[in-house]
């Protein structure tokens, strides 16, 4: 008897257990796929977000008014401000819905305020509010954040903004086009002394988003960026192996009318090492890629000293794009590698007496990096 | 052959008596463990990293060592007293008067203890997820199981604490799903901090250890007495692995400056995981650690209420649950309104620990090897 009152109680105060104070409607809530941040006037920064609009009744609360695209409801709104909580506020006072971003998908980071501002002391709000999210992707925007948040609400025949970009992205990454950087991995890194993020670029066209590559941080702001082809290689020197296509210049006693070859990298094994000749660190890169020769017409590949001269010649410009990739980084100031973090754990005494990351800014500048390619076509499907 | 005289513990119930709380060895060692897991790991990291930089993981080691070694000098001196808690055992030496002194500073740390307890894990549930709930709410349905358990006795307590088995998984799994993003680099070179700053360090490694000195109550109520101190060495050990494994991992995550910053490094690692289908899985290691810190709060309530009844020998066991569980809902939800007062609690609870849980029982030891009290068996 005992027991069936103890069941009763239990029963009695789960009723009351419904979320207490918090409950969250679904249909009140605005779940912000997108947010980005350009420079505004006044020294002011302009913050645009977009969210769906999932019910019908609390679309029409006002704000810019949903855009409608292959029947989805998107709205966009902006605001001019100092901070993004005041953004958010502004935002409050013409929706009904209650923001929310724990689906945020990107962060979007206009490049005249990447290159002025430091970029992460607006992702301060994500990493201290447990209900973000921190797994969205920081991208910077080859011109303005806001319009191709505008615009891109409107895409026909597209997924929803923050899906499409999310999955460009994605699929550029795994080719090694673009780096995948989210919100905690920027924070991280940023903090690590000799080490400095990279994110990827994206830009509007038309009716589409194109990956351009990736931008250059240093001291959290914006200082460079590579095309798509460095960033391959860039990979590549990092040993991590991506599904790129690097086209290079066929050797000149190579019979064909294409002029150019293109090789497909499998697999990726670099080791690099530092040495001090003369107390001025320099590194080494040993870099041995598989590869696939892709789009070949039949000929002599099954030879082996034809297939010595494509390697030789797909060595060369893998070394050249590499020597390129790295002068733009020493230009940037952006160490990507994190040569300055291996000196620092490992030759911590020469660390100190440069005067740490100070005076490693100024030495990377001017440090030699030698790239030594050493890559292997591996043979694959039906042709040989 | 030393003779202690043999006196009736406190509150009028023998051991013998009690037996709603008897417990084998491995469950007493649980309950330090699950003590020492649930709360004191939370802001381990983020407090060794601010006092020792990327080092941070050295003093957890060390605080290890020193919190094994204290648990034996505690099990040695209880058995020297016939197995009696730390209760009987400051009425033996010090008579009736003073160790009723004794026994309510012991009661005023348990509460500290569990107020302590009680505030990260309602003030959690309040960040993590009920952010307009008032704290006293959150507090008041986080204590109903902790009493209903504290009145069912240490067994009941005990057996709730087979959570282990989920919680310690988990808190690995946090390291493992994030083994991508450790950053060897990140802890090295080692020692570069320096003695004076790991041994700065050593004390603020104390709330993470709370725990251990529950033998001082508990060890009237263990069954198989002779096999504690293999299963004290086994428990210590092992969370003193666990401890260092986390510390260093948070370190090769995050780096010494960003995790400096971060109060919780579990929450940090845990919103950093990404599974395929599953999305926000921080979620559901907050929810899992929920259940972790539930088991701290148990304990701690278990022991305050025990030790109040046999100290002030209340025998209405409602009236004194209500009691305490009064106290500690007040205290709690005025003191844990903001980080920073919850960050102050945990140091005076660290503080108390080190004085009554470290310092006095080898002071006790000490005393007893000279002056010979207590019963040496032949």
């Amino acid at each position: 008897m005992k027991k069936i009152y103890m069941f009763i109680i239990v029963l009695v105060v789960m009723i009351f257990l419904t979320g207490c104070w918090d409950q969250n409607i679904y249909e009140k809530i605005g779940f912000i796929l997108n947010t980005g941040i350009d420079l505004g006037s006044d020294d002011k920064v302009l913050i645009t977000q977009s969210y769906p609009i999932i019910s019908e009744t609390a679309g029409n609360s006002g704000g810019g008014g949903p855009d409608e695209s292959e029947g989805i409801k998107v709205e966009t709104i902006r605001a001019k401000s100092n901070l993004l909580r005041e953004s958010r506020e502004i935002f409050r006072l013409s929706t009904s819905l209650k923001l929310e971003g724990g689906k945020l998908q990107s962060i979007l980071i206009g490049s005249d305020f990447a290159r002025e501002r430091n970029i992460s002391e607006y992702f301060e709000l994500y990493e201290r509010d447990i209900q973000s999210t921190v797994q969205a992707s920081v991208v910077v925007v080859d011109g303005n954040a806001s319009e191709l948040i505008t615009k891109g609400a409107r895409f026909k025949g597209k997924p929803r903004l923050g899906i499409y970009i999310n999955e460009v992205l994605k699929r550029n990454f795994m080719a090694g086009y673009c780096p995948d950087t989210d919100i905690i991995e920027y924070d991280i890194i940023n903090t690590t002394p000799g080490i400095s993020p990279i994110v990827p670029m994206i830009k509007l066209e038309g009716n589409n988003i194109k990956v351009t590559g990736t931008a250059l941080i240093d001291r959290d702001k914006m200082t460079g960026q590579l095309d798509t082809g460095e960033t391959a290689c860039l990979y590549l020197a990092m040993g991590r192996t991506k599904q790129s296509e690097i086209i290079f210049d066929l050797p000149e006693d190579i019979q064909s009318e294409k002029k150019k070859g293109a090789v497909f990298t499998r697999k990726v094994i670099t080791k690099s090492k530092i040495k001090f000749q003369d107390n001025a660190p320099t590194i080494h890169f040993d870099i041995k890629p598989k590869v696939i020769l892709d789009e070949y017409t039949w000929g002599d590949i099954t030879d082996p000293e034809y297939q010595n001269k494509l390697e030789e010649s797909l060595n060369t410009h893998i070394e050249k794009c590499l020597d390129n990739t790295f002068k733009k980084l020493q230009a940037a100031k952006c160490d990507a590698f994190g040569i300055g973090d291996k000196i620092r754990a490992y030759h911590y005494d020469y660390w100190m007496s440069i005067g740490e990351l100070d005076g490693w800014k100024k030495i990377y500048v001017k440090m030699t990096a030698t790239f030594d390619v050493k890559s292997q076509i591996v043979r694959y499907g039906e042709i040989k | 052959m030393w003779h202690c005289p043999m006196t009736k513990p406190e509150g009028g119930v023998t051991v013998k008596e009690d037996n709603v709380n008897l417990i084998t060895s491995k469950q007493a060692v649980v309950f330090i463990m699950v003590t020492q897991n649930g709360v004191g790991i939370l802001y381990l990291p983020s407090d060794m990293a601010g006092h020792a930089g990327h080092d941070g993981w050295i003093p957890v080691i060390i605080s290890g060592v020193l919190s094994l070694m204290v648990s034996l000098a505690i099990i040695a001196l209880c058995r020297r007293f016939e197995g009696q808690s730390i209760l009987d055992i400051n009425r033996i030496i010090f008579g009736k008067f003073i160790s009723y002194i004794l026994n309510t500073i012991f009661i005023i740390y348990l509460f500290l203890a569990a107020i302590s307890n009680l505030g990260v894990l309602a003030s959690s549930i309040g960040v993590w997820f009920f952010r307009s709930t008032p704290l006293w709410v959150l507090a008041l349905y986080i204590m109903l199981p902790s009493v209903y358990l504290a009145s069912k006795g240490l067994k009941g307590v005990c057996r709730f604490n087979f959570l282990i088995v989920i919680t310690i998984p988990v808190l690995l799994s946090s390291i493992a799903l994030n083994i991508h993003n450790l950053r060897l680099t990140n802890l090295l070179p080692v020692g570069v901090h320096g003695i004076d700053e790991i041994a700065e360090a050593l004390p603020h490694t104390l709330f993470a250890y709370m725990g251990f000195e529950a033998l001082l109550f508990l060890f009237p109520f263990i069954k198989d007495k002779q096999r504690i101190v293999k299963h004290v060495m086994i428990g210590s050990i092992t969370v003193t692995l666990i401890f260092t494994g986390f510390v260093a991992a948070s370190i090769a995550v995050f780096g010494e400056d960003l995790l400096a910053k971060r109060i919780v490094a579990l929450v940090g690692l845990a919103r950093m995981i990404e599974v395929p289908v599953f999305e926000r899985v921080d979620l559901y290691y907050f929810a899992i650690w929920i259940a972790a810190m539930l088991l701290a709060v148990n304990a701690y309530l278990f022991l305050t209420f025990n030790t109040v009844k046999k100290v002030f020998k209340i025998k209405s066991k409602i009236i004194l649950l209500a009691g305490i569980a009064f106290i500690v809902l007040v205290f709690t939800s005025k003191l844990s309104e903001d980080a920073d007062t919850i960050f102050q609690i945990n140091h005076y609870s660290g503080d108390a620990l080190f004085l009554l849980g470290v310092l006095y029982p080898i002071l006790l030891l000490i005393i007893t090897l000279i002056t010979g009290k207590g019963v040496k068996k032949t």
